[in-house]
């Protein structure tokens, strides 16, 4: 009885370990790089931000369109770009390594600089419909 | 009684013997479209260029993209640099060219493709590795656009801006997968180039 007990423990808890999601981990991670709480509403502000950088106006919404459940279309080649909300394309922000890949990239294209955890977490509050 | 079994047994051995020899000549045939896809046959240096990716992939299945490459950097080229563009045959550009464009992946003719240094590495050696040992007018160092390339402007100078440039259905050189149906499995063969909106090339 005890030991089923602590199977049953050990497993529930694995689960739990699993349940959070890689964006929770991300989110994690920038609150650990010293962000703060997280809010869509910036995060909404910062995507349709208008940037002007090499003397072009860039922001988010170039590729993705200001709708992120939207699919996008890149301003210069034209390759189509899933929907970039995790509420449209679950697949976003599933694998940590790709997500910071493509924000380093995106971020000094649009920004000039690279985001800012706090940014970071704000967009992805925002992308993944989470408040907290 | 005995009569019929020795001519059961004659027709047959004359029926495996013919089915070895329809077999081989299926492989003779075989041999000759392979040969017929390395080489067109005519007198402009693109041979070079054909079937690159079944030489790295090792497979010569027709019409198929391998998942795995002899060449154990091949899916990192593959993946990382077919996420934004075709994944262009690294033959079609020097080594030289190549470097230049792994340097400067922060600016990438306009966009910010950084990779990170590990996968960067592996992607500059397997470029390193594939890339045209000798091309005129693209080895100089910088990160040569491949519609850039003597070769290139040989290979295209008849086709009109309005079946590419201006064509909805193109937009560009750089997007070859929008005429050669074939580019994605590394085949450039004029026979399988389809302009949208026009149809066939032939010059």
């Amino acid at each position: 009885m005890k030991r089923s007990c602590l199977i049953l423990i050990f497993l529930t808890s694995s689960f739990s370990v699993a349940g959070a999601s890689e964006l929770d981990n991300m989110l994690t991670g920038y609150r650990d790089a010293g962000a703060a709480g997280f809010s869509a509403e910036r995060g909404k502000l910062l995507w349709t931000k208008s940037h002007t950088i090499d003397g072009e106006q860039r922001s988010c919404s170039s590729c993705h369109t200001a709708d992120p459940a939207a699919h996008g279309k890149h301003v210069k080649t034209g390759k189509p770009i899933e929907p970039i909300a995790v509420s449209a394309n679950p697949e976003r922000f599933t694998d940590m390594a790709k997500t910071e890949k493509w924000l380093r990239r995106n971020c000094k294209w649009t920004l000039g600089r690279e985001c800012t955890p706090q940014e970071k977490g704000d967009l992805l509050t925002w992308l993944g419909g989470q408040e907290e | 009684m005995k009569k019929t079994l020795l001519i059961l047994i004659s027709l047959m051995l004359g029926l495996t013997a013919s089915v070895a020899l329809l077999a081989g000549h299926d492989e003779r045939e075989q041999g000759d479209y392979h040969e017929y896809r390395e080489s067109d046959h005519d007198d402009d240096d693109d041979d070079d260029r054909r079937g690159w990716l079944r030489r790295i992939a090792g497979s010569s299945d027709k019409g198929q993209y391998p998942a795995r490459g002899q060449d154990p950097a091949f899916d990192a080229y593959r993946n990382e640099c077919g996420d934004c563009h075709m994944a262009y045959p690294p033959n079609m550009l020097s080594r030289d060219s190549w470097r230049g464009v792994m340097a400067s992946l922060e600016n990438h003719f306009g966009d910010n493709a950084e990779l990170d240094a590990e996968t960067a590495g592996e992607i500059g050696s397997f470029l390193d590795r594939h890339a045209a040992r000798t091309m005129d007018g693209a080895g100089t160092g910088r990160p040569a656009r491949i519609t850039e390339t003597r070769w290139f402007r040989a290979q295209h100078h008849e086709i009109p801006a309005r079946m590419v440039t201006n064509n909805p259905g193109v937009k560009s050189f750089s997007r070859c997968e929008a005429c050669h149906t074939r580019a994605a499995e590394g085949g450039f063969d004029e026979h399988d180039v389809r302009i949208p909106g026009y149809g066939y090339w032939d010059d």
